[in-house]
């Protein structure tokens, strides 16, 4: 069975990107740039990972991290963040062992894709 | 007998009347210049007058009084010395000759209102090297003597480029930050194309687009660091780890360039310290960078060593480029000073401002036909080998 992404930036063309870079590994793919249809999509679908940048209006990534968990705390959820001290954000230890991983823009893409199919292996 | 009560008075006023006179002699002979009693005190206005006297000499604002159509009177010595004219000078010459032109007749009409009240107002003055500078001028008129003001000017300088630098900041944060976006989706789509492609003659562009993104990162890195650097969050860290990363990662940005790197750096090979690994991670960062870009050939050799002692490390960055002109040195390490033609001029501002927040020292010796040495000295802290 594909595994399902969720890919969620407000800048929608690295949204758009990286929902294709997914959907060409194979993977069913649910982008979008606003975050509060995001948080329609994940109360209606499944996900077995999601991206979200962390700043975005009206819901942050965060607020989206945490809605996920609560519904299915096994979702694998990347953090993508142009929030110059990555140290500042994973110093919420809550937030570090929720999340899958924090990464800063801009990051390697194939690195982040290996790291998306290492956890949905 | 008692004598009667206006005898008494009598000699009681008598009495007085002779003290009247002996101080009166006192006073026109200049042994005492007046006296105030308050209650049952006595102050001589001498001694009085010299405790503020001495405030106003000392102080570090500029003072003057003026006569109302803008003589100077007196000037202290910190005016004299933030103008740059002797007190000489500045003394019987006109106030206005020091206020920027285009700002006399306002500086006129704040001389007019203050002889009714205090004023505050800002000015720019004018310096005995014909530069200008911004001061606040408090004025108001000295009530006792006719035709006087007294002003006291403060200089500005520091505060305006203390401001206009953090708005400098505040706005080459946000760019920074907004670059992010577009450059995390360049990675991308470059990334898309190397793939799709499989083409071997785009993977020089690709390897290029690359080398460019992680330039811009570290443009934006600086940029950040150098306005967001009050905080800085210590950690105890291997201090030589840091450093050999920071080595690998120099080398990596600049492949054509033939550079010996010799690194004797045994003596802290275990040493871990408390520092801001970001920070100092950064200030190594731009000191390679410097030293790589030294070399106008490709080759040469940069020397990397450390000394400890009881309360410090230091570390050492040598290399044999082309050195700094003299009449740079004290430039270095302001911000958005540089000489290569491409840079922010962040990069030993940066250095200078984390090294100082960790309480250590930065000093540069530079000979232009030798190269330049580059010494950060940190202080160990309690833990040594850890």
């Amino acid at each position: 069975m594909h595994k399902k992404i969720l890919v969620v930036d407000d800048y929608e063309s690295i949204c758009n990107s990286l929902a294709m870079l997914f959907r060409e590994d194979g993977y069913l793919v649910d982008n979008t740039p606003d975050s509060s249809k995001a948080a329609l999509l994940i109360k209606k679908n499944k996900y077995d990972a999601c991206v979200f940048d962390y700043k975005m209006k009206p819901l942050t990534g965060i607020d989206l991290l945490k809605m996920v968990k609560n519904i299915n705390p096994l979702c694998a959820v990347f953090i993508i963040s142009g929030v110059l001290n990555i140290d500042l954000l994973s110093a919420d230890k809550n937030l570090v062992s929720l999340a899958a991983d924090l990464i800063s823009k801009p990051f390697d893409a194939e690195e982040l894709l290996k790291k998306v199919a290492v956890v949905l292996s | 007998m008692r004598k009667p009560k206006s005898l008494r008075d009598n000699k009681d006023l008598k009495v007085r009347l002779a003290e009247a006179e002996e101080l009166l002699v006192a006073i026109k002979s200049g042994a005492v210049d007046a006296l105030v009693t308050d209650d049952q005190k006595i102050f001589t206005l001498k001694g009085a007058d010299s405790v503020y006297r001495v405030l106003v000499e000392s102080m570090n604002e500029g003072a003057v009084t003026l006569a109302f159509e803008g003589t100077v009177m007196y000037c202290n010595k910190f005016l004299s010395k933030i103008l740059g004219f002797s007190i000489k000078r500045i003394i019987g010459s006109s106030i206005f000759d020091f206020v920027a032109p285009d700002e006399i007749s306002r500086f006129k009409s704040i001389l007019r209102q203050s002889k009714k009240r205090n004023t505050r107002s800002e000015f720019r003055f004018k310096k005995n090297d014909k530069t200008f500078f911004p001061v606040l001028v408090s004025c108001n008129s000295l009530k006792h003597q006719d035709a006087r003001l007294c002003m006291v000017i403060t200089d500005l300088t520091e505060l305006e480029s203390a401001k206009r630098l953090s708005d400098i900041g505040v706005l080459a944060a946000t760019v920074a930050h907004e670059l992010r976006n577009p450059l995390a989706s360049i990675e991308l789509s470059a990334y898309h194309i190397k793939r799709t492609t499989k083409d071997p003659r785009i993977e020089g562009d690709i390897s290029s687009i690359k080398k460019c993104l992680s330039e811009s990162d570290q443009i934006i890195n600086n940029i950040l660091l150098y306005s967001k650097l009050k905080t800085s969050c210590l950690r105890a860290v291997k201090i030589n780890n840091i450093l050999k990363e920071c080595i690998d990662e120099a080398k990596g940005r600049f492949p054509r360039k033939n550079i010996a790197i010799n690194v004797k750096t045994d003596l802290i090979k275990d040493l871990s310290i408390r520092v801001d690994s970001l920070q100092i991670k950064e200030v190594f960062n731009n000191i390679l960078n410097n030293a790589f870009d030294a070399f106008n050939k490709n080759s040469g050799i940069i020397d990397i060593e450390s000394q400890v002692n009881d309360s410090t490390v230091s570390i050492l960055i040598k290399d044999n480029g082309e050195g700094i002109e003299k009449k740079h040195l004290d430039k270095i390490f302001d911000p958005f000073f540089t000489t290569k033609t491409q840079g922010t001029g962040l990069g030993l501002a940066v250095c200078n401002l984390a090294i100082k927040l960790h309480h250590g020292l930065i000093v540069i010796e530079s000979d232009k036909a030798k190269g330049t040495t580059v010494i950060v000295t940190l202080p160990i802290g309690k833990q040594k080998d850890a």
